[in-house]
């Protein structure tokens, strides 16, 4: 008996081998001729620098346009793209990139470091062109081309974050295509037509309204995708979206919302990834308004917020309370040892007294026959609405007026966002995987560029640039530490949430990195089907 | 030959059961008619026997069953459904109403213009109303509220456009055909001005014809408002209204689809019930039947 219960175990333990073996090699047979079905939700701009090129251009024109670097599917370092070794010099005042050898544009063109220094000197910096996200990278001053394949940033302050941000949907553009155009960032053919890239995937096509149409670019620098083209889809309605991905029309859909996951976990053909960014949604209150000059006011509004029921109602319980603008997904970056607001009424109520703001008999606070009414417009846009609903819920219980105006989104961003004509407003930002989030609260964005708030304290800049000027990790942990504990304490934003990112994707689809969308379309070379 | 005897006191009391016995026999309308009562009743005075405010969030209590103390159960914001409902109903049925109004008036005005004088006047007026006919109503509406926004007052008068060209129509043509009759030509020769004729001997001529283009019209004015809010250009949130209750309900089909199901019910109610009063009353008023 022993020995046949000791053969049989072998053999058990034989085929379950041969099954496992025979069960991977199955696996990884990747299924080439899959074309994959994709969506964004308008027309893109396929030009990753060209003005009002935001969500529904960002994830194509990182398939499209390669960057110096790009996350690392582990932990989110930049890791070599274009660019394949990076060091600081002159004590954190200059990077120099060595580039990438024998890199060819889709057209056949060699890839140099004057691309590079094309696409900083003459666009991203180019303050005439407005550039998208170009307040990013405003610690540039320019970019000097060593060599052929060797390119130096200049900065005019320390940047220790710009491998992070070159990583952030920064894509190099080709000089010897639109080194001669007028305005480099609205040249149609290229923008809505077929543009030159470096991506594993080149535009075949682009039907506007309709779908864009990528195939392999049989020249990019990492071999050929194992996929035989990708096809984003434009589809407005998230639910629609939705609908068509159960129907099998569509293999991946980003920027889910929670509420629909239910549909999409039990239908056997998809799978929902709990991805994070480095993105927190706020209340933005206005420091031009001296109400906010007073720390306590905004600490008794953040404290009548229920945060963790609104993660519950909205998010369906997605996401995590914020501490700050920093993540948790920071990892060693992020301290979790500050100041926290939890949920109490009535501790912001004294806080409000304390402040001078006195209950009025219309539930009112007011103070010095002024009562405590703020201007909330909101944009229509996923839960914006919902979300200051219910903060407005939370304000009237302990006193406090928001007057809630609903704004078409492109209204919204035009009056609120850029010309900062509001009192409060609840919104979110998405920021590059780092601690550094100067251009989002220094001085210098205040009013212009992405400080909202138009919050400005030269303690807080101090802080930063210490940060900036760390260029080991232990230096970064330390500095960033500190502007955290600042941040919460002076409260230039009322951090409401960390959201968690939802991507629906086929189950066939392999080779798709889960850290980040970001990240997986960076990756698309990796990308395919099994069989 | 009979319609020739003398009027005798019955007459009138004949008339009026005959009219009686015409109603009777419409017993659909009678039951629209009393559905439509109890809509109105419901939105006008029901909201002060709801405990709830319409507008009063709760994040700790969203998307609930319905329950004795929330008859329809709470939406995605812990909002209680029936009161929003009923206040949502209010917008709904006033905008429906005072479309109706503005279309009517407009029309009626211009199409009684037209076919009471004629002549250069009547082509130019018709001519406008062909033109106005020949574009898509929808489209015209949406491209009213795009451009100049979506206050209740402007989407009332917005819906009231879509409407008040086939009112128009109609005024013509029936002002057209009594300007001739020899009870008009009197009053004129007694000097009666035309003002006091059309208002006074014509516009009661039409008024039967004109309430039963009105009653269609409203419900048809109901699922405007409801197609605009449902786009996001009609009645803007916090407002309530059937349209934008279904609009928001849309984002969590899969979570809670039912709350597309009450906003949903009663639009479907309200303009059934003015399109089978509006049937009604056309059997009623219509001569021939």
């Amino acid at each position: 008996m022993v020995t046949i219960s000791r053969y049989a175990a072998r053999l058990a333990l034989a085929l379950a081998l041969a099954l496992t073996g025979a069960g991977i090699t199955f696996a990884q047979e990747a299924d080439t001729s899959a074309v994959l079905n994709l969506a964004t939700n308008a027309d893109p701009t396929l030009n990753p620098w060209t003005p009002g090129a935001v969500i529904e251009s960002n994830l194509i024109n990182t398939v499209l346009f390669d960057q110096l670097t790009r996350y690392s599917p582990e932990d989110l370092t930049p890791s070599p793209a274009l660019a394949v070794s990076w060091t600081a010099e002159d004590e954190g005042m200059a990077w120099v990139f060595e580039l990438r050898q024998g890199v060819q544009w889709s057209d056949g063109a060699p890839f140099t470091a004057r691309d590079v220094a094309f696409t900083f000197n003459d666009v991203v910096l180019n303050a005439e062109l407005g550039a998208q996200s170009a307040s990013q990278f405003a610690p540039i001053e320019r970019v000097e081309v060593v060599g052929d394949h060797t390119v130096r940033f200049v900065l005019n302050t320390p940047f220790s974050a710009l491998p992070y941000y070159l990583a952030s949907f920064a894509g190099i553009i080709p000089e010897h295509v639109l080194g001669n155009a007028e305005n480099p960032l609205t040249v149609a053919s290229f923008n809505k037509g077929i543009p030159v890239t470096t991506g594993p995937f080149m535009v075949e096509e682009f039907v506007p309204g309709s779908f864009v149409r990528l195939v392999p670019n049989p020249l990019h620098w990492a071999g050929q995708p194992q996929l035989a083209g990708l096809i984003f889809r434009i589809i407005p309605d998230p639910n629609t979206q939705v609908a068509q991905a159960l129907a099998g029309q569509l293999d991946v859909v980003t920027r889910l919302s929670p509420n629909v996951i239910g549909g999409i976990e039990g239908s056997g053909r998809l799978e929902v990834l709990r991805q994070s960014q480095n993105l927190f949604f706020f209340v933005a209150p206005n420091h031009d308004d001296e109400r906010f000059s007073d720390v306590r006011v905004k600490q008794a509004l953040l404290l009548a917020i229920d945060r963790q029921a609104m993660i519950d109602a909205l998010l369906d319980g997605f996401g995590e309370v914020s501490t700050g603008p920093v993540a948790p997904m920071l990892g060693a970056l992020y301290n979790p040892d500050v100041r926290t607001y939890p949920y109490d009424p009535e501790a912001a109520g004294a806080l409000l007294d304390e402040a001078g703001w006195a209950l009025g008999a219309d539930g009112v606070r007011a103070k010095d026959g002024e009562r405590l009414v703020l201007a909330m417009p909101t944009g229509q846009f996923g839960d914006l609405v919902p979300a200051t609903l219910l903060v407005q819920q939370y304000w009237e219980d302990i006193g406090v007026d928001a007057d809630v105006r609903i704004m078409e989104w492109n209204a919204y961003i035009q009056e609120v966002v850029l010309n900062r004509d509001y009192e409060v407003t609840l919104a979110w930002w998405s920021m590059p995987p780092t601690a550094d989030v100067a251009p989002y609260f220094s001085c210098a964005a205040a009013h212009t560029g992405n400080n909202i708030p138009n919050y400005c304290s030269s303690e807080l800049d101090e802080l930063m640039n210490a940060g900036r000027r760390a260029l080991t990790l232990e230096e970064q942990i330390e500095a960033y530490a500190a502007m955290q504990e600042f941040l919460a304490d002076e409260l230039p934003y009322l951090y409401l949430w960390y959201p968690d990112i939802l991507t629906a994707k086929n189950v066939a689809l392999q080779g798709f990195p889960e850290i980040t969308a970001a990240t997986a379309f960076q990756h698309a070379v990796d990308w395919y089907v099994s069989r | 030959m009979i319609d020739a005897r003398p009027a005798t006191a019955a007459a009138p009391t004949r008339q009026r059961s005959r009219l009686l016995r015409k109603v009777m026999r419409q017993p659909l309308g009678i039951a629209a008619l009393a559905l439509l009562v109890a809509l109105v009743l419901l939105v006008s005075v029901g909201p002060r026997f709801v405990p709830h405010s319409p507008t009063r969030t709760n994040a700790l209590a969203i998307l609930q069953p319905p329950s004795p103390q929330h008859l329809l159960g709470t939406d995605e914001l812990g909002r209680d459904v029936f009161a929003r409902i009923l206040a949502g109903g209010r917008v709904s049925m006033a905008v429906g109403l005072f479309s109706m109004l503005v279309g009517l008036t407009l029309g009626i005005t211009v199409g009684g213009n037209a076919g009471y004088f004629g002549g250069r006047l009547e082509a130019l007026l018709m001519r406008l109303v062909d033109a106005f006919m020949a574009i898509p109503t929808f489209f015209l509406i949406l491209v009213i509220v795009t451009s100049f926004g979506n206050h209740p007052v402007t989407i009332i008068v917005t819906v009231g456009l879509g409407f008040w060209a086939q009112m128009a129509r109609v005024a013509h043509a029936e002002f057209k055909r009594f300007r001739h009759h020899e009870f008009i030509e009197a009053s004129r020769a007694l000097g009666g001005s035309h003002l006091r004729v059309m208002t006074r001997h014509i516009l009661p001529q039409v008024l039967p014809q004109a309430t039963v283009l009105a009653t269609l019209g409203v419900g048809w004015a109901i699922l405007t408002e409801a197609a605009l809010s449902y786009l996001g250009l009609g009645i803007q949130p916090p407002l309530a209204s059937w349209g934008n209750m279904l609009q928001n309900a849309q984002g969590y089909l899969w979570r809670a689809p039912v709350l597309a199901v009450w906003p949903g019910l009663f639009i479907a109610l309200a303009v059934l019930a003015f399109n089978l009063l509006g049937n009604a009353l056309r059997d009623v008023l219509d001569p021939r039947a």
